[in-house]
This record gives C-alpha cells, sequence and structure tokens, in this order.
C-alpha cells in the first residue's frame, strides 16, 4: 500500500510537471489571467500592454495606446493652453499618494512661480484658488503619512468635489502615478474627481482601460497623455513654465 | 525536455529507486536524489549546499529530540497512564464528547508549536492508549492522531505554512485566525468522529476498566502529573509573559520536563530509556536533513524555479486541481516545502479571485494534509509508530477525511469572497 | 562480530568527519573578510561603528565609516550599503563611491558592510552562491562576499522568543529571526543584542555627526512589485526625495517615489526618520537571483540578473507595469548605475533645496558607461 501509495504520488507529481512541459514550455500564456500581488492602494494590477508597432494594444481591452517611445506626449479632444489657468494656483491631493510630490518636484522642474503646494488642502480653501492641481490616486501609506483615514480622505476629496463643481476655478486632474495607482481603492478617488475636470493629465500606463480619455470625451474636455511621468514637463512647461 | 525537468525527474527517480529498490532509509534515498540532481546539473557534488540544507530543520530536530524524550519519560513513570484512567472514568458516558475534546488535546501542542510531530509525539502519544481501550482499532486510532496533529498544525494561532505563503508576497500574518478555525475545527471534528464514534457509541466502562492502571494514580497521586503541568505552564508563560519569563525555547522546555518527571512517578533506568527514544527519532530526523537537502538543490539548479513557473500556465480549473492534487502530494518531500515552492504562485494566481486571507489560510491547510504523504509522511508515521501498526495501514483509514478536507480546502477557496467576514 | 561493527562505525566517523572538513573549509572561506580598495586621495578619515556604541569594539560588526571630508562647511551626507548582505548592488554602490568619489562641498560618509556579521553565511534553502568576481583588464579580480539578510547566528545566537525594542516592532512567532535583521530594528539598543548594538551606533553616529540625510541602500526580488526602483522615504524627506527622482526619471531611470508607512517599525526610513534629524531615505534596485522563481543559481545569475522565468511572469502580468523584466535583465552594472544615480541626485536636490548647507561629489564614473562597460571597468585593481 506504501509502496503503491508513493509510486501514484510520485506519477501525479511527474505528470503534472510534463503535462505543463509539454503545453508551452517555461512561458506561460499571455492569456493568463492577470493577477498580481495588491499595490500599496489595496488594488490589484490590470493587465499587461504590449508594444504592436508605435503603439501597442492592451491585452485586456481593446484600449489602443496613443503614445509610445517617439510619440510621448498626445493631446485630444481640444486643446489647453496658459490663458486657461489664472492664478493663484494650488497643487493639492486627493488619496495621498506620492504623486502629489512628484508633481511638486515637477512644478519646480518647470519653473512655476507663485503656486501654492497643500496636499491636504481644505475644500474651503478652493474658493481661493483660479486653477486647482489635483493630483489622484491612493496610497495606504501616504495617508497614513498625513494622518488621515481613508473614510476621511474620501470625505475630503468629496467636500473638494462639492467646492469646485460650481465654482469658475479650472480643475486639472492629475493621474501620474501609472497602473499603480488603479485598483479599487485609487478608482474611488479617480472616478470622484473626473466629472469636475476641466483639463486631464495622465500617464497612459494608467489609462489602459480607457476610464481617463472615456471621462474626457463624456465630459468634452481636453486630455494630454502622456508616455511616463518624466513627459509631464512638456505640458506643465507650456502651462505654468518660466 | 528542459533541463530543469530532466534534473527533477533524476532527483525523484534516485529518491525512489534508492528507497524502494535498495531498500535504503529515506533520509539517504534523499540525499542521494539530491547528490544526483546536483550531478546532472553540472554542479558536481556540491558540499556546501547540501551542508547547509542538511541543517535548515536544527530547531524542528531539537524540538522532536526532546520531545520524544519526555514522552518517554512520562510514559515510564506512570503518568500516561494515570492520566488516561482519569479522562475515561469522567467521560465514558458520553463517547462524542470524549473523543472530541480528545481531537482537541491531540490539537493543542501542534496549534501552539505549528509543528504536527510535536502534536504527534506529546498530546498524541497520551491519548492514543485512551482511543485504543475505548475500543477504536489501532489503524483508526493512527489515523485520528495523524490528522488530528495535522489539524492542529494548521490551527491557529500558529501556522508555518500560511505564514510561509503570506511571507512570499509580503502579507503579514494578521487575520488568519477566523479562516484557519473554520478550515480546521469541522475538520477535526469530522475526522473524529466519523473513524472512531462507530467503535465507542455504547462504551462498556467495566470492560475498559480492566485495561487501566487505575491504581499508578492512587499510589503516586497528583505528583505524577506535574512534569506534564511544567511542560503546558513553560509553554504558555514563554509566550504570555515574554517579559518576565526568560526564553527558554521547547527543547529545554521538553529537557525540564524529562528532568523532573525522573523523580515523580515509577522509577526506570532514564540512561536506557532515553536511548530507546532516540533510537526511534534518528529515522525522522534523517528525514528532515533529507527534505533540507532536497529543497535546496530544488533551489540551487533552478528545479523549484521551473515547477513554479509551470503552474502558471494552467487555466483556473486545471490550477485548482493542481491545488487539490499536486500540492498535499508535495508534502511527500516537505509540507513546508509545499507552501513555500507551490503556495506562495497559487497565491498569486488566485489573488483575483476572492479575500487574499481566506485564500492563504486554505491553501495552507491543503499544504498541512501533505504530512500524511508517504515516505516523509511525519505525522502519518509518528501516528502509526506510537499505535505500534505499519503506516500504510494507518493511511487507509486517513483517505477519506483527508478528501473531505482537501474538498473543503477547495470549497473555502472558491467561496473565499463571501467568507471574507472571518477575516 | 562486536570489533566488525566497531570498525564500520568508526569507519562511518571517519568519514562524517572528513565531509565535514571538506565542507567546512568553504564555510571558512566565507568567514573571511572582502579586501576594499582604499587607495582613493579623496578619503580624509576612517571611522569606525564602535566610536559611537563601544560594545561593538571587538565584534565582527565594528564596520568602517569613510570620510569625505571637503574642507567646505555643508550638507552631510550617509551613504550606505551591506544592510541586508546579499543585496550587493547597494554594496556595490557603496564600493563605487569608496573608490572614486570627491567630495567638494559638504561632507560624505561611506559604509559598505552596514551588517558585516551577515557576509558570513548564507540562508539555508535558498541556494545561494557565497561570492561574485570581476575579472579586472589588468588580469587581476577583485571578489565580493554575498551574504544573507540576517546577521549570523554564529555572532547572534539565540534568537529570543520575544522582542519588543525601541523600534516598536514586536517580533515574535515567524519573525523571530528579524532580531537579526538591520533593517527591522532601527534604532537600537545600545546593549541589546548585536543587531540592535549596530542599529544603535548607526543611531548614534547619524546625531553625533549631525548627519543630514542617508540613503540605505537595497535590493528586492522581481516580485516585490510595490518596493523594485523605488525610493522610499520619511515624510520629512519627501521634498528631498520627489526632486532626486523625479531627475532620475527625467534622465529616463524609471524609478518611483513612496512613502515610509507609519507601521514599518524598525526599518531605517521609519527608525532612524522618526528619531534623528536626518532626512531618511532607502532605495530598491531589482535582483532577480533574491526571490522564488529563478533559474539553477549560478554566478552568471547573479551577476546578470537574466532570468527567463521572471521575464516571463512579468510579460503574462503578473507583476502589474510597475516596472519592466527585460531581456537583458537586471545586470549587476545596472543595478549598481541606478543606486548611484539616485545616490547622487539626492546629494544634488540636498544642494539645490537647502542652498545653506552646500554638498557637491564629483568623480563617480557615468552610469552609461557604467552599464555599457560593467564594473570590471569602473572597479579600481588590488595590485
Amino acid at each position: 500500500m506504501k509502496k503503491k501509495f508513493a509510486a501514484l504520488l510520485a506519477l501525479a507529481l511527474v505528470a503534472s510537471v510534463a503535462l505543463t512541459a509539454c503545453g508551452g514550455g517555461s512561458a506561460p500564456a499571455a492569456s493568463t489571467p492577470a493577477a498580481g500581488p495588491t499595490g500599496t492602494n489595496g488594488g490589484t494590477m490590470p493587465g499587461t500592454s504590449q508594444a504592436v508597432g508605435d503603439a501597442s494594444i492592451n491585452t485586456n481591452s481593446d484600449y489602443t495606446f496613443r503614445t509610445s517611445d517617439s510619440n510621448r506626449v498626445v493631446t485630444e479632444n481640444g486643446t489647453f493652453t496658459k490663458d486657461n489657468v489664472p492664478g493663484p494656483v494650488l497643487v493639492t491631493s486627493v488619496g495621498q499618494s506620492a504623486d502629489v510630490s512628484m508633481l511638486d518636484a515637477l512644478m519646480k522642474k518647470v519653473g512655476a512661480a507663485d503656486y501654492t503646494f497643500n496636499s491636504t488642502a481644505a475644500a474651503d480653501e478652493m474658493a481661493n484658488y483660479g486653477t486647482i492641481i489635483i493630483a489622484c490616486g491612493a496610497s495606504s501609506k501616504g495617508l497614513g503619512a498625513a494622518g488621515i483615514s481613508q473614510e476621511d480622505e474620501l470625505a475630503r476629496a468629496q467636500a473638494i468635489v462639492d467646492a469646485v463643481k460650481d465654482s469658475d476655478a479650472t480643475v486639472i486632474v492629475a493621474h501620474l502615478g501609472g497602473a499603480s495607482r488603479r485598483g479599487a481603492l485609487s478608482d474611488q478617488f479617480n472616478n470622484m474627481m473626473l466629472p469636475c475636470a476641466d483639463y486631464i493629465m495622465v500617464v497612459e500606463d494608467g489609462n489602459d482601460d480607457g476610464l481617463f480619455t472615456d471621462a474626457a470625451t463624456d465630459n468634452g474636455v481636453p486630455i494630454t497623455l502622456i508616455y511616463s511621468i518624466a513627459d509631464a514637463v512638456t505640458p506643465l512647461t507650456e502651462l505654468f513654465g518660466a | 525536455m528542459e533541463i530543469e525537468l530532466i534534473v527533477f525527474l533524476v532527483m525523484l527517480g534516485v529518491f525512489l529507486l534508492g528507497n524502494f529498490l535498495f531498500k535504503l532509509p529515506v533520509s539517504l534515498s534523499m540525499a542521494a536524489g539530491a547528490v544526483a540532481g546536483a550531478l546532472v546539473a553540472g554542479e558536481g557534488i556540491p558540499l556546501r549546499h547540501l551542508f547547509e540544507g542538511t541543517f535548515v530543520y536544527m530547531d524542528t530536530i531539537l524540538i522532536i529530540s526532546t520531545a520524544m524524550v519526555f514522552m518517554t519519560v512520562i510514559q515510564e513513570s506512570g503518568a500516561l497512564e494515570a492520566l488516561n484512567a482519569v479522562i475515561v472514568s469522567k467521560f465514558y458516558k458520553v463517547p462524542a464528547v470524549l473523543l472530541v475534546l480528545l481531537m482537541f488535546i491531540i490539537m493543542f501542542p501542534g496549534m501552539i508549536t505549528g509543528s504536527s510531530t510535536a502534536a504527534v509525539l506529546s498530546a498524541g502519544a497520551i491519548v492514543a492508549p485512551i482511543l485504543l481501550q475505548m475500543g477504536i482499532p489501532a489503524p483508526q486510532t493512527g489515523a485520528i492522531l495523524a490528522i488530528g496533529a495535522i489539524m492542529g498544525m494548521a490551527a491557529p494561532p500558529v501556522n508555518i505554512p500560511a505564514m510561509l505563503i503570506g511571507g512570499g508576497v509580503d502579507m503579514p500574518y494578521i487575520g488568519f485566525e477566523g479562516p484557519l478555525a473554520f478550515l480546521t475545527i469541522p475538520g477535526a471534528i469530522f475526522t473524529v468522529l466519523f473513524i472512531g464514534l462507530r467503535y465507542c457509541k455504547n462504551l462498556d466502562y467495566e470492560k475498559i476498566k480492566g485495561g487501566l492502571d487505575l491504581e499508578i494514580g492512587k499510589k503516586y497521586g497528583i505528583k505524577l502529573y506535574i512534569p506534564i503541568v511544567v511542560i503546558v505552564v513553560l509553554m504558555v508563560a514563554c509566550r504570555m509573559l515574554p517579559n518576565l519569563i526568560p526564553n527558554l525555547g521547547m527543547p529545554l522546555i521538553f529537557m525540564i520536563g524529562s528532568a523532573v518527571g525522573l523523580f515523580t512517578g515509577k522509577r526506570f533506568n532514564a540512561v536506557k530509556a532515553i536511548r530507546e527514544a532516540m533510537k526511534t527519532t534518528v529515522p525522522v530526523l534523517g528525514k528532515l536533513m533529507g527534505v533540507g537537502m532536497f529543497i535546496q538543490i530544488m533551489t540551487l539548479t533552478g528545479v523549484r524555479g521551473y515547477i513554479v513557473i509551470n503552474c502558471f500556465g494552467f487555466g483556473l480549473v486545471v490550477l485548482y486541481a493542481a491545488i487539490c492534487i499536486v500540492m498535499p502530494a508535495f508534502g511527500a518531500v516537505s509540507s513546508y516545502g509545499a507552501a513555500s515552492v507551490l503556495g506562495v504562485p497559487f497565491l498569486l494566481a488566485l489573488l483575483d479571485t476572492g479575500d487574499q486571507v481566506v485564500i492563504a489560510a486554505a491553501l495552507s491547510f491543503i499544504c498541512s494534509l501533505g504530512d500524511l504523504m508517504p515516505p516523509t509522511a511525519l505525522a502519518g508515521n509518528y501516528a502509526a509508530q506510537i499505535v505500534g501498526e505499519k503506516y500504510s495501514k494507518v493511511l487507509r483509514y486517513c483517505v477519506i477525511p483527508f478528501i473531505v478536507c482537501v474538498l473543503f480546502g477547495l470549497f473555502t477557496l472558491l467561496k473565499s469572497r463571501s467568507l471574507g467576514f472571518l477575516t | 562480530m562486536k570489533n566488525n561493527q566497531l570498525i564500520r562505525n568508526v569507519a562511518v566517523l571517519l568519514v562524517a568527519a572528513l565531509i565535514c572538513v571538506v565542507a567546512g573549509s568553504a564555510f571558512w572561506e566565507q568567514q573571511q573578510p572582502d579586501v576594499l580598495y582604499t587607495g582613493n586621495p579623496n578619503i580624509t578619515g576612517v571611522l569606525k561603528l564602535s566610536d559611537y556604541n563601544a560594545n561593538l569594539k571587538g565584534t565582527i560588526n565594528d564596520v568602517d565609516i569613510y570620510v569625505f571630508d571637503s574642507g567646505v562647511p555643508g550638507g552631510k551626507a550617509f551613504i550606505y550599503g551591506g544592510t541586508h548582505t546579499n543585496e550587493v548592488g547597494s554594496m556595490l554602490n557603496a564600493v563605487t563611491y569608496l573608490e572614486n568619489a570627491k567630495c567638494e562641498a559638504g561632507t560624505i560618509y561611506v559604509m559598505v558592510h552596514a551588517n558585516n556579521s551577515g557576509y558570513t553565511h548564507t540562508q539555508p534553502l535558498r541556494g545561494q552562491i557565497g561570492k561574485m568576481t570581476f575579472d579586472l583588464p589588468d588580469g587581476t579580480v577583485r571578489e565580493f562576499h554575498v551574504g544573507t539578510r540576517l546577521t549570523n547566528p554564529i555572532h547572534q545566537w539565540p534568537d529570543p522568543n520575544y522582542r519588543f525594542n525601541p523600534s516598536g516592532r514586536e517580533l515574535k512567532h515567524d519573525e523571530l529571526a528579524e532580531i537579526r535583521n538591520l533593517n527591522r530594528n532601527h534604532p537600537g539598543v545600545q546593549d541589546g543584542y548585536l543587531t540592535e548594538q549596530t542599529c544603535w551606533a548607526i543611531y548614534n553616529f547619524i546625531n553625533t555627526e549631525g548627519i543630514d540625510f542617508i540613503l540605505d541602500g537595497h535590493e528586492a526580488g522581481a516580485e516585490s512589485t510595490t518596493l523594485v526602483n523605488t525610493l522610499v522615504v520619511h515624510e520629512n524627506a519627501v521634498p528631498l526625495g520627489s526632486t532626486a527622482v523625479m531627475n532620475c526619471v527625467i534622465n529616463n531611470l524609471p524609478m518611483r517615489l513612496e512613502f515610509s508607512g507609519q507601521t514599518s517599525y524598525g526599518l531605517s526610513h521609519r527608525g532612524l526618520g522618526d528619531n534623528t534629524n536626518a532626512l531618511c531615505t532607502l532605495f530598491e534596485s531589482c535582483n532577480p537571483v533574491m526571490g522564488g522563481y529563478h533559474e539553477k543559481i549560478d554566478e552568471a545569475l547573479f551577476k546578470d540578473g537574466i532570468s527567463g522565468n521572471y521575464r516571463a511572469m512579468w510579460e503574462a502580468g503578473l507583476f502589474g507595469n510597475n516596472y519592466e523584466i527585460p531581456e537583458e535583465g537586471w545586470p549587476i552594472e545596472k543595478r549598481t548605475a541606478y543606486h548611484m544615480s539616485i545616490s547622487k541626485e539626492l546629494i544634488n536636490a540636498f544642494d539645490t533645496l537647502y542652498p545653506d548647507k552646500p554638498i557637491k561629489v564629483s568623480g563617480l564614473p557615468d552610469a552609461n558607461e557604467m552599464i555599457e562597460k560593467g564594473l570590471e571597468y569602473t572597479l579600481k585593481s588590488l595590485g
């Protein structure tokens, strides 16, 4: 009995390995459902994209990427210029991811003068600004660092939505964290802010399901897709550069 | 055919040949498999790696050795016999309750230490004579011990496979208590009642009484139980009051218990008893060393990565099938090995399907059942040894509870989203 | 009969002893320290960790800290590797500084082997190599030991069954071995376990010397999707970190910024960030051999970082899109160049953000050249 069982077991092990070895070598099928460990935002990673010529097609949806290594910044749905960004300018966050700090560094890089950086600005401060740049994306570590609970941050985001939707201020929604700032928690913030946007700036990797481009089309607002976060220098220079 | 597959087949082949054809002990067969694998992979005989793998379970080896000494001491001193007599005489009227209580006693050391071997060796050895006297035949008793120990190993608060799986994806060991209790307690109750109840529905105390030594308890009184009390108190106190009780460690606790046991009951030849205890333990220690070597060489030669990467090629249905078959089967090498080699990629592949903690808990539960798999079968072999049977006979009675537990684990995996409230 | 048994037993013991001696030589070799090149004329002093915690005197963790004092008062940076001794990119970055750096303003402190004990052993079941070698153009060879992330139990044993030290991390169950993890016990305990003493020495060094910012170098397995190519910063170091990361990104180094977790107890960015005035940062590069799914382990995998398994898993979308696992892998020169670039950009960013505390570094190799030609061309010959 013991011997038979051991032999059976060995066969099962060998068969399982042999089966997969014949079935596709060491490369798993690209159609394997995407699954990854949770990101800092608590959601799961979206599927990967594969390069097809200059543009590329996402393996999980019909979205066709507009940007590429050779065409790094693409603006659609109209134009957005320096005239659309009256001062004073506020840079803030909803979700408290590190992207807002990167946005701050980018603003400094392009020589933006005279803007206020306050990642936890209260809703009632919105009335003081002509242009509000909101870095969207949630991070549990960021929320912890800011000492804000997820619920309080959602309430703050809702209050900001209420404050800006009827105001004259220009709202720029910036999503700079790419795919890692998508997923359930981040998308709660993304979905709250997108209807308020007068202009959207997104690292295209984070738009592989068309969330941001669809919102731009639905709301009739311009959107700038950028290949990597460093390419935000181009639109930011045009809008806020010295 | 990829070189990794060839290496793996050679390792398994040499291991099986050594064990079955040349009748070598499991430990030496595993060592031979590891050496052959390294040779085929072009590593020569990597002594450093073979050594490193050999000593990876040093802590467990010390615990098992000292636990075995302790068990021998309380057996020889008469404490076990006395304890049996007390428990049976108190609970014989309600056999189902008695069985469930005894099952929880078997599980307890496993819950605390995370080791099925510790459970079998300590509580298992205490409970086994009671089960036998209740009329449960030896193979069935062995099956109850083996599965009970495994349920203890998988039960909260300490479940090492779950820690290994969680550690692989940066998931803290938090919130596992609920899902693990949900998996193990029904599994344990089902097993003990399914196997045992039919034999002891109508316990005839007068009949059993004949097999009990009621005198030894009377002769030495409460003093007999001091070693067991010392062990339990020290084990619990070290965990509950870490800042007051110095760090003793399980081996030292067992040695203290053994030393106390020399003076609390019947006199016996300690040196002879300990020598006998170690003699029966050495093969198991050897197995652990062999397992370490085997996994180390699997990692070194890329076999481990090869197995994992091929798991990702599965569709979801095949994946579930693989979880139910390959993961417990890997227990033939080591259930801890199954958790770290297979548990992590399976968890990665299933993350999208539901609650991560519940999935990890269910995977660890299925992994733990691998401790029944021969030839290593740590829990099983020791359980068989305690009841004086061949493991093959014991294993026969484990099959149905094993299948039920695996299916329950699968059910938990499939329903992990709805079971998220347990975390 | 009895004699035969005795002879057999003695023979078995002798064979076992012989195997022990042969295998032991490999473990003995692992105990020998790396020879570092210290001929850089810009080194202005050498401190020891025992200068900051006398309990370390005579222990393996009484590590050297090399001082590059420009003579121009300014900012003070502390760049170190070897916290986890299998994460070789960070150690080789510190070596690159040691061999090449010139401080033009302020002071730079460099520590190569933060947890020196870790270099003397490898972790069981990992099948790891014990050292890596580089053949230099002049025909000489440089060797660096590869250890593991924990202090060697030879130097710190046994692990307690429970420990709650000032780091705030509660060590119990499967975390007990972390008492030997340098990056889980900051700010340390002056007279605690060896690892805690080492942490305390670093903490006291930072306070005593008035260090302005630190970079603790690390590497992560490719499946650590939230860590690879990420600079983790304490909340006080966010402007410094974001500026440095931004400059790296603009230079086509795909890095990310992440905040230190509030409950990342004992990690350098939390434990030292909370308890000193230094701005604390930690960088992680990608080291495929550290994961669980790599191919056969050999020096090539360690140095070239090419893993078909990881590439396949990345292509299948299992790791998300946070970083790429390219066909050419993550070779050691690229990982070292990433560490060197982020540390250089941190220095530049500090110089820009805090003009009253200038700090400037020169003499470092060009990152692109390092990646292109390999470390063989940047490492100095020991002659």
